[in-house]
Formats: C-alpha cells, sequence, structure tokens
C-alpha cells in the first residue's frame, strides 16, 4: 500500500503582521498525516494562531508553502477549496454564530457554497447528530451554553465536511464538563469518522490525549514527538513557559524522594497503576 | 460585613415560555478581607449571583445589603455601591475602548467627577498594582497582549478604589504564564489593599491556591461551601454536579479507593507526595539508608 501524502505540509513557512518587524513564524516545517490528532502547545505570541491561519488561508505564508490535501494555499483561488477541506474552530464560541437559529447557523457555509436545499437539510441533520445537538436545531443559539455553542460551531464546520479540523483552544472558554463533551466528541470524530485534528491548546492535559505534540516558542517550532516523549522534558518545557501536568510533577517529585517510578507518566489512570505496583 | 444576602432568588424572563429560574434561595455571607473562591458549572447562576453584589440585577426575592444598604430599597444610591463594589466582567478586555490605556483606566474616575489631580493618581496608583507600567499606559489599549489588555481592564475597576473586587473567570483563556502572573497580581491587591475579593473560576486548583472559602453553586442553589480541603474532600458530590476535581484530588481518591491510606482532606501535589513517601518503599530500603 502506497502512503497518502501528508494532509498538511508546511514547508519553511513564515509568516509576518504587515506594520511589524517582529516575525510571527519563522521558518515553520511540519507535516501532519491523514487522521492525525496532532496538539500544538505554547504560551500567547508563541505564533501558534498564526500557525492555524496559515492552515485554512486566513494568512498566506510571507514565505515557504503551505499546501493543504496538496493544494497550495496561496495558489490563485485556491482558498475556498483549502477552506473546504481544513475547517476551523476558534476560541470564542460567540463569535462564530451568525445566525439566530442553531440549524440556519449551521447551514451557513453550506448556503454560501450553494449547496442544494435538500443536501443542506440533510447534512446540517447529520452534523447536528456528529455533535449531539439535534435536539437544539431549532433553538436560539445565544440561549446556549458556551460548551454547547461550541458543539454548534463545530458542526457548522462539519457540515463542510472536511479532511482536517483545526481548534484554536476551542476549550479555552469553557467550562470542566463542556471541555469535557467537546474534547469526547473531537476525539470520536478523530477515531470513526476520521477527520485529522489539530488541537491547539494552553492545557497539558488535553495534550497528552493527542497522537503527536508539538511545541511552538517564538514564532519556531521548538520540540514535536509522542506526549511522553515531551512531558518528560520538564526542564525544557519550564524554559518555553509552559507546565507539565501535575502527574508527571508529582511523579518527578517522588522520583526525587528515591521511589521507582518510570519516566512519562501523564495521567491520573497511570500514576494509579505505577503506585500500586509498589505497594 | 460588605455584603449579605438574604434567601435570594432570581427569575429570568418570568411570564414568558423561556422563564428560567437562575438561583434560588441563596443565603451568603461575604466578610470584610476574605477571599472567597465561586464555583459551579455554567448555567449554575453564579453570574447571576455576583451581578447582584452591586445591583445590575434586582432580585426576584429576598434582599443583599452592602454594608448595611439594602440594595432593593428604591432610595440606595446604587451608584455609591458600585464604587465600593467593583465588578469585572468575565473578558473584561473587550470592553476597552479609549485611545489609550491611561485613558481607558482614567474612564470610570472621570465619572465620579474627580479632579484631574486625583484622576491622574488613581490611574497611577491602579495601573502598578496591576504591573503596567508609564511606557504601556501611553499606548493603544488594543496594541496590547491579551494578558496586558485584560490587567488593564482591571486596573480601570481598581481606579474607582473598590473594598470588595469581584472577578468572574479572571484567568479564562490566559496562558499558564499570564495565569500564574494574574493569580500573583490577584494575591496582592488582596494582601496588601486589603480588598475583599470573590473570584468566579472554573480553575480548580487555582481556586483553591487563592482562596480561603469556596462556595460552589448547582443548578441555582448554594450546593456547598468550606475550605479547599473541606470542599475536595467531598469529591464524588463534585463529581455528581458535573466539576472536575483538581488532579491531586482524583489521585487520592483513586488511591483510597485500592486501599492506599490518604487521609481526608489531601490532595495538593507537595502534600500527596509527602503522603506517599510514607507509605511506600523507596529505592534500596529503610535498611540500606543508614
Amino acid at each position: 500500500m502506497t502512503k497518502d501524502r501528508p494532509i498538511i505540509e508546511l514547508n519553511n513557512a513564515s509568516f509576518h503582521y504587515q506594520d511589524s518587524k517582529q516575525i510571527a513564524v519563522h521558518n515553520l516545517s511540519l507535516t501532519v498525516e491523514k487522521g492525525e490528532f496532532i496538539s500544538v502547545l505554547g504560551h500567547n505570541g508563541s505564533g501558534k494562531s498564526t500557525m492555524a491561519k496559515l492552515l485554512n488561508a486566513l494568512f498566506l505564508p510571507s514565505d515557504g508553502q503551505v499546501l493543504v490535501a496538496g493544494i497550495d494555499t496561496a495558489g490563485e483561488d485556491a482558498q475556498w477549496d483549502v477552506r473546504r477541506h481544513c475547517g476551523m474552530v476558534f476560541q470564542n464560541p460567540d463569535n462564530q454564530m451568525v445566525a439566530t437559529v442553531v440549524e440556519e447557523d449551521v447551514a451557513f457555509g453550506l448556503e454560501n457554497l450553494g449547496v442544494a436545499p435538500s443536501e443542506i437539510r440533510r447534512r446540517v441533520d447529520e452534523a447536528l447528530e456528529m455533535v449531539g445537538m439535534q435536539d437544539f436545531a431549532s433553538r436560539q443559539p445565544h440561549m446556549l451554553s458556551g460548551g454547547q455553542k461550541q458543539r454548534i460551531a463545530i458542526a457548522g464546520v462539519l457540515a463542510m465536511r472536511p479532511d482536517v479540523i483545526v481548534f484554536d483552544e476551542a476549550t479555552a472558554m469553557l467550562d470542566p464538563s463542556g471541555r469535557r463533551d467537546v474534547l469526547q466528541i473531537v476525539r470520536r470524530l478523530n477515531k470513526d469518522e476520521g477527520i485529522t485534528i489539530i488541537w491547539i491548546t494552553h492545557f497539558m492535559t488535553e495534550a497528552t490525549l493527542a497522537d503527536r505534540v508539538a511545541v511552538m516558542n517564538k514564532g519556531e517550532l521548538v520540540m514535536q514527538g509522542t506526549p511522553k516523549q515531551i512531558f518528560t522534558q520538564v526542564d525544557k518545557l519550564d524554559q518555553y513557559g509552559l507546565d507539565v501536568p501535575p502527574m508527571t510533577d508529582l511523579a518527578k517529585q517522588l522520583r526525587d524522594a528515591g521511589m521507582e517510578l518510570p519516566e512519562g507518566i501523564l495521567s491520573v489512570d497511570e500514576m494509579v497503576v505505577e503506585l500500586c505496583r509498589l505497594k | 460585613m460588605p455584603i449579605e444576602i438574604t434567601n435570594l432568588s432570581h427569575v429570568y424572563m418570568p411570564d414568558s415560555p423561556f422563564k428560567t429560574t437562575a438561583i434560588h434561595d441563596i443565603n451568603l455571607d461575604v466578610m470584610q478581607g476574605e477571599f472567597i473562591g465561586l464555583i459551579g458549572h455554567t448555567g449554575s447562576g453564579k453570574s447571576t449571583l455576583i451581578q447582584h453584589m452591586n445591583g445590575l440585577l434586582k432580585p426576584t426575592s429576598g434582599a443583599i445589603f452592602v454594608d448595611g444598604h439594602d440594595l432593593t430599597d428604591k432610595k440606595t444610591d446604587l451608584r455609591s455601591i458600585r464604587k465600593r463594589v467593583g465588578l469585572v466582567f468575565q473578558y473584561p478586555e473587550y470592553q476597552l475602548f479609549e485611545e489609550t490605556v491611561a485613558l481607558d483606566i482614567a474612564y470610570g474616575p472621570k465619572n465620579l467627577g474627580l479632579s484631574q489631580d486625583e484622576i491622574d493618581e488613581r490611574v497611577s496608583t491602579a495601573a502598578s498594582q496591576l504591573g503596567l507600567d508609564e511606557a504601556t499606559l501611553a499606548q493603544s489599549p488594543f496594541e496590547l497582549s491579551g494578558g496586558q489588555k485584560r490587567r488593564c481592564a482591571i486596573a480601570g475597576v481598581l481606579a474607582m478604589q473598590p473594598d470588595v473586587l469581584i472577578l468572574d473567570e479572571p484567568i479564562a483563556g490566559l496562558d499558564p504564564r499570564g495565569r500564574e502572573e494574574m493569580l500573583g497580581l490577584l494575591t496582592n491587591l488582596h494582601e496588601q489593599r486589603g480588598c475583599t475579593m470573590v473570584m468566579v473560576s472554573h480553575a480548580m486548583d487555582d481556586v483553591a491556591r487563592l482562596c480561603s472559602r469556596i462556595l460552589v453553586m448547582n443548578q441555582g442553589t448554594l450546593a456547598m461551601q468550606g475550605t479547599p480541603d473541606e470542599v475536595f474532600a467531598r469529591g464524588d458530590e463534585l463529581i455528581q454536579m458535573g466539576l472536575g476535581l483538581p488532579e491531586g484530588a482524583q489521585l487520592a481518591r483513586a488511591l483510597r479507593d485500592k486501599g492506599f491510606d490518604i487521609p481526608a482532606g489531601i490532595w495538593k501535589t507537595q502534600d500527596l507526595a509527602e503522603a506517599l513517601i510514607k507509605l511506600l518503599p523507596l529505592k534500596g530500603g529503610d535498611a540500606d539508608a543508614r
């Protein structure tokens, strides 16, 4: 079987904002395979969001190249094609609601593409079901909770049938249960529907769920690897202004005190297993 | 006592199909100098509750007293109440509007009709309390980073010199470094200015670290209150309310289920480490230690 072409290819991509000498992202090279769940970490101003915007042609690279499903985002008239392949969910759910009824909001993108009404109906229903919001189809978005709104935003993206969805701190404004719901849906979309996920976050615990973690600092990609490979490098993360997950921190304290714990404990469950082994 | 709430209920859109009881029969005293953490999932009534504390919302029933003044009494001057009780909304940086940071912070004091000297004095004090320097004061608030914008917005409230500062999700959406900075600043405001603080937050770990008392809201009622240790010892109930526990508390709970003798009230990483070191063998064993 031949390997598919990566769904996302950033080749030495750079971007700087107009009127600013500062480079927002610098010489970024990253490939993402189809079906991958990749998490991008970095403190504010590290260039994460700029990178996200490069992925669906909201920004075009000032240098280098960005390919989405093989399409060069800087190509003539490429942006609509690119956005159909690569959807995006932003941090603030309120900024993403455009209609006064949930199903109309989900249909917005399709209507702009001139999709036939019967097809729109089918895709909207399907998308709402995927995020478990079918019962809210005729509700008003402003009456929903943050987590529910975010699920509507995801449905709006899903209705476009993208290959990739980029989530730019999509859970930052949600409460724990909203965060859990959204994460659960995203993981299911990745596993069952094979949608490639790019998950930008501040929450280390969320990043541990990804297949691969990329760390950005000052506009550059400074680390990448599996969550275990990344989160065992405590000092390096600290240098980039990032925490390690609390359990990794506890494991380090216990190891320093002489307890025989392996490296790479990320979650409460893993910690429980290891401690029970010592008992 | 700065704030006293008795039998407070609030119903949104009464007499309509969308009628919702947001909070029901809340009784609460906020003591002078306290640092209170208010937690609860979305829709539990936290924001509704705090908006009563400076008279932005009128109760459907019940009463709120601020320094003995009844907010439901028509004769009470709500303007003077709002000077004493400062409310910082969620994502306050969206409310910045002036040309410079200094002007934005000055907006409130200016509306109090203070002299220019007094206004300048208040702006510079508030700015320094939030770690905004002179150069920043001259900048446009829209050029600042997210964390700076938020500090600028909080400085605007602080310039009103409130005795009580209520903050709705002050650290939401900030990165780890921004969160630490903000929490440090809030701690300073509390300790040095002696502000009574009420902080709404989802970040359990941070609430627990800063606050002396935690209030837990659930479905519009005050479901639980106590010190962080007391509240996190009731992990099962918190989970039932749809609230996450700090990971340390989750671990303590899971280990107890496995028969580990972890005392109740332990959830901080440091305390857990100490408890576990006592319970489990260390490398080489005790015999080799000496």
